[in-house]
């Protein structure tokens, strides 16, 4: 029943782009798309007519809820003049891009399609912090909602757990916080790209050119301890330990592989795709853990022949901080109650054995939930093809990258390897 | 025996009674609160009424100080942090609850482990509010009996 797992034929990333991710008051869905899609088309080396275009797939959680729109399908065909080929939407939460792409490779791996296009959007910011809370939580399971939990609630109870079992503290999450706002600063198209020390220094001198006494913060974890500066949204989960609230979009090309060097230079080979299903809570059979994740990982690693060790650098689902030390340790890079030490011994930074998040993460990029499986994508797409900038990783011998998306309280994972070879 | 059906108005008309119910598969004796009809493990569908201890202990919480519109309507925010978390009734029957009266253990962060009991609502949501609302939220206080044995 468990046998391993491949694709009818080897499908390739040719192109990938994101429009910018920001509160965009005067901008929808439909138009980040595009920017994403122009992005997209921009970066396939040998050029894209979009008349070849066979299919999309894309990911949406809930624009239905966010801005009252839904069947995004229609409304993306047309703007994209793909009518009347087909569009068709998935979800799965903050994984429901993750879930487009890995659709996508299906339709081509299964022979049906040659050229597919796939990424995701949400449109967050038109509603007030209380109400974006509230359509996150319609993510969670339906018992988890009526007790009143928010995500930022749920990951709250994770890291209470996480900090029991294992003896980590909330400095652990700070350690998590400022790498991934290190990692920011070198990226112009996060959201948030800035580090910790840039955003004190600029509150510092916010405060002095209002007349009010400079704030003396002795580090950036003094910083992150300073409840006005950094308040409390569901202990021990802080307002720094949270992903913002972002509109935005993603967009990759993929096709056959024997169709790879007519779009590329450099393509990207789907080496392994995995995707798996979890539990809430109270039925999980841990808190500290994610069943989804570690069936997800055991799918792409099997396919892809390859293991933990394999994966030169990961995007991972940092939607809070505590949620990223779950995931390293979950995907296998660090055993399990060792992630913690991990990210604060600088392993998982730029210059570290294991990158994590090198684009800031969800953190720091920013979150459009729909758009965010396909956003990670595009920065291993970066990283693979050395166009990462200032935040490049070494580009000798960097072959293989992996980004996993986390959806619900661990109800839907996917894990996608990508390989130059 | 009682012939409701096991699903999540059955747990919720029995929380309204004083009841904290769940159900157990006869095929493999596992037991699930909120109830199942099917057992997702042997995929049985052999279940039977089971009442649950109304006492458990504590597995993680938090204290959200951002919170959904509608708990803000009842007055939970900032300065009244709503505390959520898992309880553990017995060995794997685990439950999401929410935590009342927690500030008279006067201390933070609430222990693991801290022995808890289901506090059961004094009367039925009010069937006005909109659908969300009136699912009856299972709640859990410091069993203070249990504290006063432990300490």
């Amino acid at each position: 029943m468990t046998r391993k797992r491949q694709l009818g034929r080897q499908v390739a990333v040719v192109g990938a782009g994101m429009s910018a991710f920001d509160m965009f008051a005067e901008r929808d869905s439909k138009d980040l798309f595009i920017e994403a899609f122009q992005n997209m088309r921009d970066s396939v080396d040998r050029g894209l007519d979009p008349a070849d275009i066979e299919a999309l797939y894309f990911g949406n959680f809930t624009n239905d809820f966010f801005v009252r729109q839904s069947h995004w399908g229609a409304i993306l065909s047309d703007a994209l003049g793909l009518v009347p080929k087909p569009v068709t939407r998935t979800e799965g939460a903050c994984a429901s891009s993750g879930l487009a792409f890995r659709e996508a490779v299906f339709a081509i791996a299964s022979g049906f399609y040659d050229i597919v296009l796939t990424g995701g959007l949400e449109e967050m910011s038109k509603r007030p912090t209380a109400e974006v809370a509230e359509g996150l939580a319609l993510a969670a399971i339906p018992y988890e909602r009526h007790v009143g939990f928010t995500f930022p609630g749920v990951f709250g109870v994770i890291a209470n757990a996480y900090f029991e079992q294992y003896g980590a503290a909330r400095e652990h999450l700070m350690d998590v916080t400022i790498k991934s706002h290190d990692n920011a600063a070198f990226n112009p198209a996060a959201q948030i790209n800035q580090s910790i020390r840039q955003i004190m220094d600029s509150k510092a001198a916010r405060a002095e050119s209002r007349g009010q006494p400079r704030p003396s913060w002795s580090s950036e974890k003094d910083f992150l301890c300073d409840e006005k500066a950094n308040p409390a949204v569901a202990s021990p989960i802080h307002l720094f330990d949270c992903c913002p609230i972002s509109d935005g979009a993603s967009c990759l090309l993929l096709v056959a592989e024997e169709l790879a060097s007519k779009f590329s230079d450099a393509p990207l080979h789907v080496a392994g795709i995995g995707q798996g299903s979890g539990r809430g809570l109270q039925a999980a059979e841990e808190l500290t853990s994610f069943e989804a994740t570690r069936a997800a990982a055991r799918e792409a690693y099997d396919m892809a022949g390859l293991g933990p060790r394999d994966i030169q650098f990961a995007e991972v689902h940092d939607c809070f901080s505590i949620a990223e030390i779950l995931h390293i340790e979950d995907l296998g890079f660090f055993e399990p109650g060792t992630g913690y030490r991990a990210v604060s011994d600088g392993l998982t930074r730029l210059d570290g054995p294991k990158p994590i998040n090198t684009s800031g993460g969800l953190k720091c990029k920013g979150h459009p939930v729909g758009a965010t499986g396909a956003a990670q994508l595009v920065e291993v797409w970066k990283q693979l093809r050395n166009e990462a900038g200032q935040r490049q990783l070494p580009a000798e011998n960097l072959r293989i990258g992996a980004a996993h998306n986390l959806g619900g309280t661990g109800g839907t994972c996917t894990f996608t390897i990508l390989e130059r070879r | 025996m009682d012939t409701r059906p096991f699903n999540d108005h059955s747990f919720a008309s029995f929380l309204s009674e004083k009841q904290l119910m769940g159900s157990r598969c006869g095929g493999c004796q596992r037991l699930f609160v909120p109830p199942r009809a099917m057992c997702p493990a042997c995929h049985g569908a052999d279940l039977e009424w089971e009442r649950l201890p109304e006492t458990g202990k504590l597995v993680a919480c938090t204290h959200m100080t951002l919170v959904a519109p509608d708990l803000a309507e009842q007055g939970y925010g900032r300065d009244n942090p709503c505390c959520v978390g898992v309880v553990e009734l017995q060995a794997h029957v685990r439950i999401v609850a929410r935590l009342e009266q927690t500030d008279r253990l006067g201390r933070l962060p609430i222990p693991v482990g801290l022995p808890v009991r289901v506090l059961f609502p004094e009367h039925e949501p009010s069937t006005e509010k909109p659908a969300t609302h009136t699912h009856p939220v299972l709640v859990c206080v410091p069993d203070t009996a249990s504290d006063a044995q432990r300490d």
